[in-house]
């Protein structure tokens, strides 16, 4: 699709194009501040808070990119912010630094489970690993990027990261052989 | 590169998708509108704030009283050995009421030394010829300790007294809060004065007359200048005495951020070149019809003409009286009674000293030819000569400064000028007739120019003030041929 035409329209304050530009990524970004947050509220606010960052300085976007990637760039910092700021989330956000119980990346499950069951399963994890786990493995984000967003080091973001992947492979192996677990969700 | 797991976990979350609620798109779109506004809003701000700001402010600084001087004359009663029986006076009409430290209470007495001549006693009651000769005289009720009100009033010699309330806190002033007194008040003080201060209650002092009792024989006021100390948190700058009475002037906390509230009054000058411009063209009109006269002698055949001369640049001067006024930290108002000049150059041919009736049916009495005409389909040049059309105003400037930088002062100026025309020898063109001559009742005398310029100042307090100036009118000088005179010059002005 052609985006440029939009997003001029866009820029000129036409109602028609901002809900035509807001509908057709709105879908996939609120799955994007789905994965951050512990419940649809809050995704569904993120949303809101990012699509009015996005209006507001579209002028920005100077067509050098995906405009999908740029909106979803807005998306995860804005669902970052969101996280910091909220009560609910600040407590959980902190990054230990504790390097203990060197964890093993080679291990690969196969994953069988739906998209939104595999979804929910990364929101119980705790916020902090959730947020590591969600800009590495889905985003795509080197640990180093990662440390400059959420102002921790390199190695904290590693080592988080490779907890969270512990254990989100031990629930997915889990679910592969029906075995329930303690939900960690509010 | 993405491992097994991750590209799966990758891939599963590109499959998700959900659709938001209803409302969400509501709140977007509503919050979008509401920001654009504001933005808009405050693009939009400065410039009307400085349109209604300027004049607002202009009238009510105009009509405010300027109280950039607030006298806190701080009553204090006085002992003196020599004059018990005042002494005493004093006690019993103050004693009740003020519970202010008193360090040497015990020294009145017996006739010692007060080592703090920040206290100060002095006797109330008894105008003093000094402060008679000060002026007006605002008196500070200082508060007592456990009082619970401050008055400030401002009483004028003449009997008449403007209470203004400053404050109704709680407040306790003192002194003995001057600090670091220089060390001749202390030896005089213990020389001469007995030291406690007194304070009087509001009700009181706001009956009695203001009076004050020279301490000594000789008034302190020169001692107490340079002293530290504060009013009402704001900074006394500078102490008079008054006999008895402590005047302190309480800096102003407007003119403590470096705002002066005073009008400046200076000359102005600038020198330059004008020209006549057509509307927002440089370039003169073209002619609706512009073909040379035909075989008649006279060459006035119905539409036919010759078209009239360039009209070249020419010199403009102004000068006159300015007014300036600080409106904020980095803004200013100026405004001011100038003459201004500026001319034109044209090219004429002989002068005809001629009844002649005009295209308009008006007659003259004298013209000038144009530099060319033609007859008989022979053109013929007569002597030509430079004429200057002179334009005489007086005008009245309203412009904004707007210093750019904090620290360099670099002002950036735009404003309005109203210009009335009070003489001008400038010709007019009959195109029928092909022929100059005067007639003012076709120009327009009220005019308005644009003032847009740069300027620098120098000098102490930023006296000379130099830079370059754009004018131009908005109104067209004749009616005629929408000719709009502008002029580049440079400016020059001197602030007292």
């Amino acid at each position: 699709m052609d985006y440029y035409g939009l997003v001029k329209d866009c820029l000129k304050g036409k109602p028609a194009a901002q809900r035509e530009l807001y509908e057709h990524f709105a879908g996939t970004m609120l799955t994007v501040c789905y994965r951050y947050t512990k419940s649809m509220t809050d995704a569904e606010d993120v949303l809101q808070e990012a699509f009015v960052k996005v209006f507001l300085n579209l002028h920005q976007y100077q067509s050098k990119g995906e405009l999908g990637a740029w909106i979803r760039r807005i998306m995860v910092t804005t669902a970052i912010n969101y996280l910091k700021r909220n009560e609910r989330y600040q407590t959980d956000l902190l990054f230990p630094d504790d390097h203990l119980h060197v964890v093993s990346n080679d291990h690969h499950p196969e994953v069988r489970m739906g998209a939104r069951e595999l979804a929910d399963l990364i929101r119980q994890l705790p916020p902090g690993y959730q947020t590591i786990f969600n800009l590495h493995a889905v985003e795509g984000f080197s640990h180093v990027e990662i440390g400059k967003i959420l102002g921790i080091k390199e190695s904290t973001s590693r080592s988080q990261y490779a907890r969270a992947r512990n254990l989100l492979i031990t629930w997915i192996e889990q679910k592969n052989n029906d075995v329930k677990k303690n939900v960690y969700a509010k | 590169m993405p491992n097994d797991f991750e590209k799966q976990v990758k891939q599963k979350m590109e499959e998700l998708t959900f659709v938001p609620q209803e409302p969400v798109w509501t709140n977007i779109e509503k919050q979008i509108r509401q920001k654009k506004k504001r933005r808009s809003a405050i693009l939009w701000l400065p410039v009307m704030l400085v349109l209604i700001g300027s004049g607002i402010l202009l009238h009510s600084r105009y009509s405010m009283t300027n109280h950039l001087e607030k006298r806190a004359d701080i009553r204090v009663t006085h002992n003196q050995n020599h004059e018990p029986s005042r002494q005493n006076e004093s006690y019993t009409e103050t004693n009740q009421n003020s519970t202010v430290n008193h360090s040497n209470e015990s020294e009145k007495s017996s006739g010692k030394k007060n080592d703090n001549p920040s206290k100060i006693n002095s006797e109330a009651g008894r105008t003093d010829k000094t402060a008679a000769e000060t002026g007006s005289l605002t008196t500070v009720d200082r508060q007592a300790k456990g009082q619970k009100h401050i008055n400030i009033h401002k009483q004028s010699l003449n009997g008449t007294a403007n209470h203004v309330a400053l404050t109704k806190k709680s407040e306790t002033i003192n002194l003995a809060s001057i600090e670091n007194p220089p060390s001749n008040i202390q030896s005089r003080a213990s020389e001469r004065h007995r030291s406690s201060t007194k304070l009087f209650p509001s009700s009181q002092s706001t009956e009695k007359q203001f009076s004050a009792v020279q301490i000594g024989n000789e008034p302190l006021m020169q001692n107490f200048q340079g002293l530290n100390s504060t009013f009402l948190g704001r900074e006394i700058i500078r102490t008079d005495i008054a006999g008895n009475t402590v005047a302190a002037i309480i800096k102003d906390p407007l003119a403590s951020k470096g705002i002066n509230r005073k009008w400046r009054k200076g000359i102005t000058v600038s020198t330059g070149i004008s020209s006549m411009n057509n509307g927002l063209a440089i370039t003169r009109r073209a002619m609706d019809f512009n073909y040379i006269a035909g075989p008649n002698s006279s060459g006035n055949t119905p539409g036919s003409f010759i078209a009239p001369s360039n009209i070249k640049n020419g010199l403009s001067f102004a000068v006159g009286f300015a007014l300036k006024k600080q409106l904020g930290k980095r803004s200013f108002f100026s405004t001011g009674l100038q003459y201004n000049y500026y001319s034109t150059k044209i090219t004429v041919g002989s002068n005809i000293r001629r009844d002649t009736l005009l295209s308009s049916n008006r007659a003259v009495r004298d013209f000038y030819l144009n530099s060319a005409y033609v007859t008989n389909n022979v053109a013929y040049v007569t002597s030509t000569s430079e004429y200057i059309n002179k334009y005489h105003f007086v005008s009245l400037p309203a412009i904004i400064d707007f210093q750019v930088f904090r620290k360099i002062p670099l002002d950036l100026y735009a404003g309005l000028s109203y210009q009335r025309l009070v003489a001008t020898n400038a010709l007019q063109y009959d195109y029928a007739k092909s022929i100059y001559y005067k007639d003012n009742t076709v120009l327009n005398k009220n005019q308005f120019f644009s003032e847009l310029g740069i300027n620098y100042s120098f000098l102490k307090n930023h006296s000379l003030i130099v830079g370059p100036q754009f004018q131009y009118s908005f109104t067209s000088l004749d009616g005629n041929s929408n000719h709009h005179l502008g002029a580049v010059s440079f400016k020059a002005s001197y602030l007292f």
